[in-house]
């Protein structure tokens, strides 16, 4: 059963003038465009598919109108308009997310919150920030840093991703294995209603007050509402940060090694275990260890003794699992160059196709994941190879960032996107299959969308009747999330 | 198309959004088209047959600082700035220029310059009678004045000031100073062309051995433009930005101050100096050795630096977008407690003096570096 939300739309062509005219009332003409070379950068974020498809000289679905809000009060008067008109309204930050969960697949308003990015308040007693949405993650860290904190949630979308970008995708970054994922740091935050409340959710994350409302709009992706400021934890930043790098004969002893440490109860900031092709093809390409086997960083910061203690225990089980240590500067020497691999031409790009197939299991299952992912891509679809490394580690298992790469892949973009798809189809299920998450930490969009139902079975109806009850017009980031599809 | 050949640049730029936390206009205007990534996109969809060079798109491609920030920090170096340029000149060769940048190349082509101040002469004669010994003599030093003299003829006045200070036998071309770097960033290459050819041929009749200008838009022009212009100076001619040869004639005694400045003092590097030519010590030498100023860096420095507003044209075609970006520097400027902003730029110079009202509320003043030492005189 879909949700029936599906009340058609008005079209904007008939209305487009007045409509502009009442945004632009809210923005002030500055603030808005419906110009097509805005609309068709606006058309494309990080999904292979719209990418391929401007690549191929095709138009992906465009928004009609753009706007750049400046409050939350801005915000809220755009998603009442949209509910006026029954206007689609998608929500847009830095346009990095990889499941196209920023694209305005059904038209309508583009509410881009960038320029909600002030730093509202550094409160160096609870250790807390707060601060508007939209500001990109490298600004709020630098502003944190210029005080001595930091987030912990460096990942390689800080340069332009939003924090709000995050929240809605339940996002994680290279140190999540020590402070956590997004929504371990948020305290608070801001939200507008898609039918334009301003609510805010209980000033503190520890409570027994009912269910956390904040975890409510945590990962729901622009379908429940906009999340328009947002106070998170911070920390002082460590007297000392250091890592260390092993490669190990094979993934497995290397895959134990860094279970081993999480169920010794040690509290790495970062374990990075890269599979056997991925430290073969990329880990030399681009941080230049030559080493056969599967590469492994681990990091750990805090006060230099506890450093110490720590580090001393890893490396043990390290060793005894095998590894051969490469030292400290193996480890460093990735920490430096850590989001080198996503700038070009070490990221993948089209020509290639390509897609991370991020997922998360408990430890019993996460390697048999991996073995069976790998085993029948590469055999349903012999011109794609797989590549895997395993990054963000809990006391119960772990992340497995497992991406397919095709070289060659059709010209033809009905072809092309028909075996994109089948490999999702094809990894996805088997994933499910084998025990793991449809995703960790990219989210849903429109990329998995079709999965939320297997994931979830007879638990999505609550999130159906949730997004019903909160969205009646079905306006949000229409066909994002399993809603609607 | 010039962009064509840019193609490598544009297949790794058009969906890549890693340089966006520094962009300076998109960090403004926070519009998508305004990164890189759109820029570059919108781009190749120009060169897909997607898009044309409407109206809209060359708005856009005319939104862009030049400034090179992008591709610093970028860990390939794709040259964007380079993309750009090469944009615009594909605009002004398919007849596509937008009225307010064709309305700079008609005061250029009419004043001589593109502060819309009439070449008569007498704005720079002003500054020439008063501080030149003699003019249109022969010298081994040529003292290049850039255009900018017109709209900051106290930049010319300070340097020529200095130079007489010092003692230095030098020359000027006071009818032959045409920029030609606005022009090459706004894409009129054929012009810019034209111009530095006839700058050429008057510098080499002056037969000097050295020039050194003020102008720091010029000194990029002499460095990157003029050779890939074909307009050819004679190899032999040292060319230098006024604080490098300040810095030399402090390094050789010939130089020195009588009065102190007891300021805290920033310096704000030129995008033309800095990131486009690796141009950063100098004046910062020449700053420390001003007795009694306290120097402090700003956060974002030297490869880093914000820019302006002024580079690219942006503050004749955007004045702003120009605007806020000078702001964003004098905000980072009272962050650090400056007291006086130096620069080495006029038009950087005359960017940030923009916000006169925020600069007096913040007792924060700015100075090209020559007017500072002017002061020391």
């Amino acid at each position: 059963m879909g949700v029936k939300m599906g009340k058609k739309v008005t079209s904007t062509r008939r209305f487009h003038e007045m409509i502009y005219r009442e945004l632009e009332n809210i923005v002030g003409p500055r603030d808005i465009t419906d110009k097509k070379v805005d609309k068709i950068v606006y058309s494309v974020d990080y999904f292979w598919i719209p990418e391929m498809l401007i690549d191929r000289g095709c138009n992906p679905p465009m928004a009609d109108y753009i706007v750049h809000p400046e409050t939350s009060e801005e915000v809220s008067r755009i998603i009442q308009l949209a509910n006026t008109y029954k206007i689609p309204l998608t929500v847009w930050g830095g346009g990095s997310g990889s499941q196209g969960g920023a694209l305005p697949v059904d038209g309508g308003i583009i509410v881009d919150i960038k320029k909600l990015d002030r730093v509202l308040e550094i409160d160096e007693k609870s250790l807390i920030v707060t601060a508007q949405s939209g500001i990109i993650a490298q600004d709020l860290e630098w502003k944190l840093n210029e005080r001595g904190y930091t987030m912990g949630h460096l990942p390689a979308s800080m340069y332009c991703a939003t924090m709000a970008g995050f929240l809605a995708h339940r996002g994680s970054g290279v140190l999540s294995t020590k402070y956590g994922k997004i929504e371990d740091m948020i305290i608070k935050m801001e939200v507008v209603l898609p039918t334009g409340e301003i609510i805010r959710t209980a000033p503190v994350p520890r409570h027994a007050a009912g269910p956390d409302l904040s975890q409510l709009f945590i990962g729901s992706e622009g379908t429940l509402g906009i999340i328009t400021e947002a106070t998170f934890k911070i920390h002082p930043i460590p007297e000392e940060r250091r890592f260390r790098a092993f490669v190990f004969e094979n993934l497995h002893s290397a895959y134990e090694a860094g279970r081993k440490i999480m169920t010794r109860r040690l509290r790495p900031c970062t374990i990075r275990l890269y599979d056997e092709v991925e430290t073969r093809r990329y880990v030399k390409r681009v941080i230049g260890v030559e080493k056969e086997g599967a590469y492994m960083v681990f990091g750990f910061d805090g006060d230099k003794e506890m450093v110490d203690l720590e580090e001393k225990a890893a490396i043990k089980i390290c060793q005894d699992e095998g590894g051969e240590d490469l030292g400290k500067k193996g480890g460093e020497h990735w920490w430096e160059h850590k989001y080198d691999f996503f700038f070009p031409p070490y990221m993948f790009w089209i020509p290639q196709m390509y897609g991370t197939m991020d997922t998360v299991a408990t430890y019993d299952k996460m390697e048999k994941i991996f073995k069976e992912l790998k085993k029948v891509i590469e055999k349903t679809y012999p011109q794609a190879y797989i590549i895997a490394h395993f990054s963000h580690w809990y006391e119960w298992g772990c992340m497995g960032y497992i991406r397919f790469i095709i070289d060659d892949p059709p010209q033809d973009p009905q072809e092309a996107r028909k075996l994109h798809d089948a490999i999702w189809d094809t990894g996805i299920n088997t994933i499910l299959a084998n025990g793991g998450m449809v995703n960790e930490h990219h989210g849903i969009g429109i990329k998995l969308a079709r999965f939320m139902k297997k994931q979830y079975g007879p638990a999505f109806t609550v999130m159906e009747k949730i997004k019903r009850a909160l969205d009646p017009n079905d306006i949000m980031n229409p066909k994002k999330l399993g809603f609607g599809s | 198309m010039l962009i064509e050949k840019y193609r490598k640049t544009i297949e790794a730029c058009r969906f890549c959004p890693m340089c966006k936390v520094v962009c300076t206009v998109g960090n403004i205007t926070k519009n998508e088209a305004n990164y890189p990534r759109g820029r570059v996109l919108t781009l190749f969809t120009i060169l897909k047959g997607m898009m044309k060079f409407d109206e809209d798109v060359v708005e856009r491609i005319y939104q862009c600082a030049i400034c090179g920030l992008c591709k610093d920090w970028c860990i390939s170096d794709y040259d964007i700035p380079e993309l750009i340029m090469a944009a615009r000149a594909d605009i002004v060769n398919s007849g596509k220029t937008p009225p307010g940048v064709l309305e700079i190349y008609e005061n250029i082509k009419k004043a001589g310059n593109s502060h819309i101040m009439i070449n008569d002469d007498e704005a720079i004669s002003a500054v020439l009678d008063k501080e030149m010994r003699k003019t249109g003599k022969r010298a081994k030093i040529l003292y290049f004045i850039g255009d900018t003299v017109f709209s900051h003829p106290e930049v010319a006045e300070a340097t020529i000031k200095i130079l007489n200070y010092a003692g230095i036998d030098f020359t000027i071309l006071p009818n032959e100073n045409k920029g030609i770097e606005l022009l090459y960033q706004l894409g009129f290459r054929r012009e810019a062309e034209g111009l530095a050819k006839e700058n050429a041929e008057v510098i080499k009749k002056a037969r000097c051995e050295v020039i050194i200008t003020s102008d720091a838009d010029e000194y990029l022009a002499f460095k990157r433009d003029y050779p890939r212009l074909g307009a050819n100076l004679n190899s032999n001619i040292k060319i230098m930005h006024t604080t490098e040869y300040i810095n030399l004639l402090l390094r050789e005694n010939k130089l020195s101050f009588s009065k102190e400045i007891n300021k805290s003092v920033t310096y704000h590097d030129p995008s033309s100096l800095g990131r486009h030519l690796g141009f950063y010590e100098a004046p910062r030498e020449v700053i420390k050795a001003i007795p009694g100023i306290r120097f402090k860096e700003m956060r974002w420095n030297k490869d880093k630096a914000r820019c302006c507003g002024a580079s690219g044209g942006l503050l004749f075609t955007n004045p702003e977008i120009a605007a806020k970006a000078a702001e964003n520097v004098i905000d980072e400027a009272i962050e650090i407690g400056a007291e006086i902003i130096t620069t080495a730029s006029p038009l950087c110079k005359q960017s940030l003096i923009k916000h006169e009202e925020k600069l007096q509320r913040n007792s924060v003043e700015v100075y090209d570096i020559t007017e500072l030492i002017e002061k020391t005189m």
